[in-house]
């Protein structure tokens, strides 16, 4: 048990390191698309003379902001559910079961997904971006990490929730005390 | 279907409905030996989001995050109030109205029920309303977000249907505005019967110009993003971009933002943005899966087999929205249904557009309806009143809803006219017989 939390703790701190990194990049980015597309307005209806690589820029940036963000959401829970029969196990044991193998589900979703993303990668610098002219493994060089990042998230969420199994009580009032911590930030 | 099957559970089961959509056809794809396609699902998964016309999606919702900031709720709010705050029930009429004019900012029900909820609920409450039912106007009115465009409901379902984003705007419209004045009559109604107060003394026409003026700075915004894409003066890409600089220099000029603002706001933007884009994604690559088990054929043959009356089937089709809404949050429920039902419907004779819009407003009308309504959760918190009393008293607003949702089902010509008229429609042959009155 003690050896399970320590280990949730490295992994969640290894997790919190990801998710400061990540939202970071994900807002310079979002903030750098949505002026390259004004820019890009301006060029075509005022100078006459469209950019003809900002869609190609956006479009990689748009993909990297996802699967930056896909861990995030995958560690804080931001990802859209239906909690509703959950909801009525009330943090129970069997609760925290299904939890542990909805996590288990995802690790193994995500390695197959590393793989693919993998091979796309090393595909990718076979085919050049006409606009940009680079390769458009640097559009794919996101999805490698962001998989492994992932399975990091829910190594995490695994953990948390196998500590769950062997002690519901103490687990569920740990994240009652979380939840309304997090209700008191929002409502301040 | 079994794919679908296996989706269903876990959805249900609790998993995050991005992992669902992936591992319902994943699996089925393993047990029923077809292991290859599994490539085929994550290159779907990858090209559903590297994907032109899904761009105009962040910067819509770098916009609305903008638009969200308090000032300029506030600036709306004054705007309703110096029109209609004199009226009996007039904080009440002023909450509609303002939900009908955050929609063209917006398009979110969820951020309307908590940008206005938290201003007008607690001011109702002063002014002699319950609780309950100052809480169940604002969830009520609030569905308008979505419906009214810009919406970013309507992108989604565009986008995943290739139904023009424009056309589908200009559907939107009358449906929007339908709600809208229909849940003012009711109020105006409850107002007489219960006797609800006036907000304020009729103000001077002096004060409600300088309202007009400080509400139409950021009113500019849906008009720029409309009426360059209907205009055909923007790609919707360009308008939402240029809408979302356009809230960006009104919000920092009038000082409702500072600089110091901009990275909360746009990490907020950027999360949303990540969390929806890789659930299209998903959901793309679930649409591939669905067109190769021929499941809108299957459904199609099914719907029929039932009855072959498009009146009925849309009735039928309509309850199981409704049904699908109160469970799902309405993004996720036309990402998995639309691709489904869509074509399905297109089958049975039904128009496309006319489809799609009505999809949008029933599931969206199911955010506000119990037990999974997200938007009356928000409200219930706001609040802090009992969802099963909010629910009670929303039943009339609701009944006003469902109203709309089958008039714009029976009467195509209330959805499709204004996409007629600028061009948007083109009519297929198995459509004629429901748009007589509109294209014919």
């Amino acid at each position: 048990m003690e050896s399970l939390k320590k280990l949730g703790l490295v992994l969640d701190r290894v997790n919190d390191g990801v998710e400061k990194v990540a939202v970071n990049m994900a807002w310079v980015m979002l903030l750098a698309i949505t002026l390259l597309n004004i820019v890009q307005v301006f060029y075509r209806y005022v100078l006459n003379n469209a950019l003809s690589w900002s869609e190609e820029a956006s479009l990689w940036m748009m993909v990297w902001i996802t699967f930056v963000i896909m861990p995030v959401a995958y560690h804080k829970g931001l990802n859209i559910s239906m909690m509703f029969f959950r909801d009525m196990l009330k943090k129970s044991r069997l609760e925290y079961i299904i939890r542990c193998l909805f996590h288990a589900i995802v690790i193994v979703i995500a390695v197959i997904c590393f793989d693919q993303a993998w091979q796309m990668y090393k595909g990718g610098s076979r085919i050049e971006l006409p606009a940009l002219e680079i390769s458009k493994a640097w559009v794919y060089a996101v999805m490698p990490p962001a998989w492994l990042f992932l399975i990091l998230a829910a190594l995490g969420g695994m953990i948390r929730d196998l500590i769950g199994i062997l002690d519901p009580e103490a687990a569920r009032l740990r994240e009652d005390a979380a939840e309304a911590a997090i209700a008191g930030g929002t409502q301040k | 279907m079994m794919y679908f099957m296996i989706f269903l559970i876990t959805m249900f089961g609790g998993m995050s409905v991005v992992f669902a959509l992936l591992f319902g056809p994943g699996l089925a794809f393993v047990i029923d030996g077809k292991v290859m396609f599994i490539k085929l699902l994550y290159s779907r998964l990858f090209n559903g989001i590297y994907s032109p016309p899904l761009l105009a999606l962040p910067f819509f919702i770098v916009a609305g995050e903008i638009m969200n900031q308090g000032g300029i709720t506030k600036n709306l709010v004054k705007l309703a109030q110096a029109f209609l705050g004199h009226r009996r029930g007039g904080l009440a009429q002023v909450n509609i109205a303002s939900s009908m004019l955050f929609a063209g900012l917006s398009g979110s029900a969820v951020a309307d029920t908590s940008a206005l909820g938290s201003m007008l609920i607690p001011a109702m409450e002063k002014n002699g309303y319950t609780r309950r039912f100052a809480a169940a106007v604002t969830a009520a009115s609030s569905v308008i977000g979505p419906i009214i465009p810009p919406s970013g409901l309507m992108i989604l379902y565009a986008f995943v249907m290739n139904v023009s984003v424009a056309g589908l705007f200009a559907a939107g419209l009358v449906p929007g505005l339908a709600i809208g004045l229909g849940l003012m009559a009711l109020t105006a109604y409850l107002a007489r019967v219960r006797n609800f107060p006036v907000a304020n003394e009729p103000m001077p026409w002096s004060e409600r110009l300088r309202a007009l003026w400080e509400g139409a700075i950021p009113m500019l915004t849906p008009v720029i993003m409309l009426g360059g894409i209907l205009a055909g003066i923007f790609t919707p890409t360009e308008a939402a971009a240029v809408g979302a600089g356009y809230a960006l220099i009104v919000a920092l000029g009038t000082r409702q933002m500072s600089f110091k603002d901009i990275p909360r706001v746009f990490t907020s933007a950027a999360i949303s943005s990540g969390v929806i884009l890789l659930l299209v994604g998903a959901a793309v690559s679930f649409a591939s899966i669905v067109s190769f088990y021929q499941t809108p054929e299957k459904m199609a043959k099914l719907v029929l087999s039932v009855s072959e009356n498009p009146y009925a089937v849309f009735f039928m089709v309509n309850i199981l929205l409704f049904i699908v809404g109160m469970f799902l949050d309405a993004g996720p429920a036309i990402l998995i249904l639309g691709p489904i039902l869509g074509p399905a419907m297109v089958q049975v004779g039904i128009h496309p557009l006319h489809f799609a819009v009505v999809m949008c407003v029933n599931v969206t009308v199911g955010l506000a309806t119990p037990p999974m309504g997200l938007v009356l959760f928000v409200a219930a918190g706001l609040s802090r009143e009992s969802l099963e009393k909010i629910a009670i008293e929303m039943i009339p607003f609701l009944l006003v809803e469902f109203l709309v949702i089958f008039l714009i089902s029976y009467f195509p010509i209330l959805t499709l006219s204004i996409p007629n008229w600028l061009g948007y429609l083109d009519v297929p042959a198995a459509a004629s017989w429901i748009l007589g009155g509109v294209g014919g």
